[in-house]
């Protein structure tokens, strides 16, 4: 099931995720990629992953869901070794999910709320990304703005 | 040294070392040289070492190799280990030469012997004929009626044992390969014909995939794509695959052999479902 309203709140504050200062929430992974590192960063999800618990075709999901973001932020934002983007990931407790989201300086997306919702023409090579992270996810908010990009994606736990 | 060539394109009278890491490119090769020379009614000889002949049987005949060949005892499939002991390094140079005239006396148009030399790194094997033998055994390709392929592991064999089979081997047999790193490799399939890839494949190496797609499509009517091996691919690798398929004729087909993370991506993007593509499921890689 895809909902268009995400089922957390997105923090306002990079630094606090919770945003309440309620100690229920911290930040589990925390990494600038560029193209260069995204084997290394499926890695660190893998196994952010694993340590919540997930069975591994879940962890599988989350990996590319986290993948095709940082994938998209690499491709269409911008994201270069001398000006990273940025994922992190973080788990809440109600309801229990993982957080998984990710920022570029990029020009960003012209049609956010449009992006990834129609399947890609068969004879198309590209554009299939969003699609996916879609597709996996339970709640995807997208804000574009002139600044960057920021992407959050939730994912239940219990799916 | 040793000129690099493919399976295909050996001749009779050729003698090439395969050395590999890929114990899967290995068997490919080997079933591919096994199959050109069933097809070419040779006789055919495999020594195996690192598998059990039965077990090399049912891995040939997965790759295509007819079970049970045409001509009566075309295909023998015989422990390494033992032929060696038995006949010893200088020995065993006569037992080829027999087994040459015998295949001519039975009317076939020539030998085909390949062999698993992994056996002889282990202690009192007799390694220290080797030398003797892969240069005596060059004496019975002069007439063109002997083809063979000598296999060196290279997880197996030392450094100057490598540069040696080399050395005394007019040629090297390879896999095409389109790219390779510890993370991910794509090669070309031999049996059946197609692309191989493994690992992980995602935005940084579309190129290849797509050279690597191309060129198998060229090269063959229908071609199957064997992900069993890939753990991950992402959407822009899954773009060129679809590109690929979009310039199928119709009529045509692309088999892609996958399971596990990478079929459920594929599923999602509804690559299944397009004409032409027909989906072998393999277990799970995870």
């Amino acid at each position: 099931m895809t909902s268009d309203q995400p089922v957390t709140a997105v923090p306002a504050d990079a630094s606090d995720p919770a945003g309440n200062g309620s100690g229920q929430v911290s930040v589990s992974l925390d990494q600038t990629f560029c193209a260069d590192n995204l084997f290394a960063l499926r890695n660190a999800v893998a196994a952010h992953g694993g340590s919540l618990g997930l069975p591994s075709a879940r962890v599988a999901d989350l990996v590319l869901l986290a993948h095709e973001l940082a994938s998209n932020s690499v491709r269409h934002g911008g994201a270069t070794a001398a000006v990273p983007g940025r994922l992190r990931l973080w788990a809440t407790t109600d309801p229990p999910a993982v957080v998984c989201e990710v920022t570029d300086v990029g020009p960003g997306l012209t049609d956010p709320d449009r992006a990834g919702r129609d399947p890609v023409a068969a004879t198309a090579g590209d554009g299939r990304g969003l699609w996916i992270v879609r597709q996996i996810a339970d709640a995807v908010e997208i804000v574009a703005g002139s600044s960057g990009t920021r992407i959050t994606v939730t994912f239940l736990l219990s799916r | 040294m040793a000129t690099a060539t493919s399976v295909e394109a050996l001749l009779p009278g050729d003698h090439a070392c395969l050395t590999f890491s890929d114990p899967d490119e290995r068997l490919d090769l080997v079933a591919a040289f096994v199959r050109d020379g069933l097809e070419a009614s040779n006789k055919v000889l495999c020594l195996t070492d690192s598998i059990a002949p039965e077990r090399l049987r049912a891995e040939l005949a997965d790759r295509g190799v007819p079970e049970r060949p045409l001509l009566p005892d075309q295909l023998t499939i015989a422990a390494s280990e033992e032929s060696w002991l038995r006949n010893g390094g200088a020995r065993m140079v006569r037992w080829l030469a027999r087994e040459l005239d015998d295949a001519q006396r039975d009317g076939f148009a020539g030998l085909r012997v390949t062999a698993d030399m992994c056996w002889i790194s282990r202690p009192g094997a007799g390694a220290d004929e080797l030398p003797v033998f892969e240069s005596d055994v060059d004496k019975l390709f002069g007439d063109g009626r002997l083809t063979a392929i000598c296999q060196y592991d290279r997880e197996i064999f030392d450094a100057v044992t490598l540069a040696f089979a080399a050395a005394v081997h007019p040629l090297a047999v390879a896999a095409a390969v389109y790219y390779e790193d510890p993370v991910l490799r794509i090669c070309r399939q031999h049996t059946p014909p197609g692309v191989r890839i493994a690992g992980e494949l995602d935005l940084g190496h579309v190129e290849e995939l797509t050279l690597a797609l191309a060129e198998a499509l060229r090269l063959d009517r229908d071609i199957e794509l064997n992900l069993a091996r890939l753990h991950f691919m992402d959407a822009a690798a899954v773009g060129a695959v679809f590109r690929a398929v979009a310039g199928l004729p119709a009529g045509r087909t692309m088999r892609v052999r996958c399971g596990g993370p990478v079929l459920r991506m594929l599923r999602l993007v509804g690559l299944p479902d397009l004409p032409g593509v027909v989906i072998a499921e393999t277990p799970g890689d995870q």
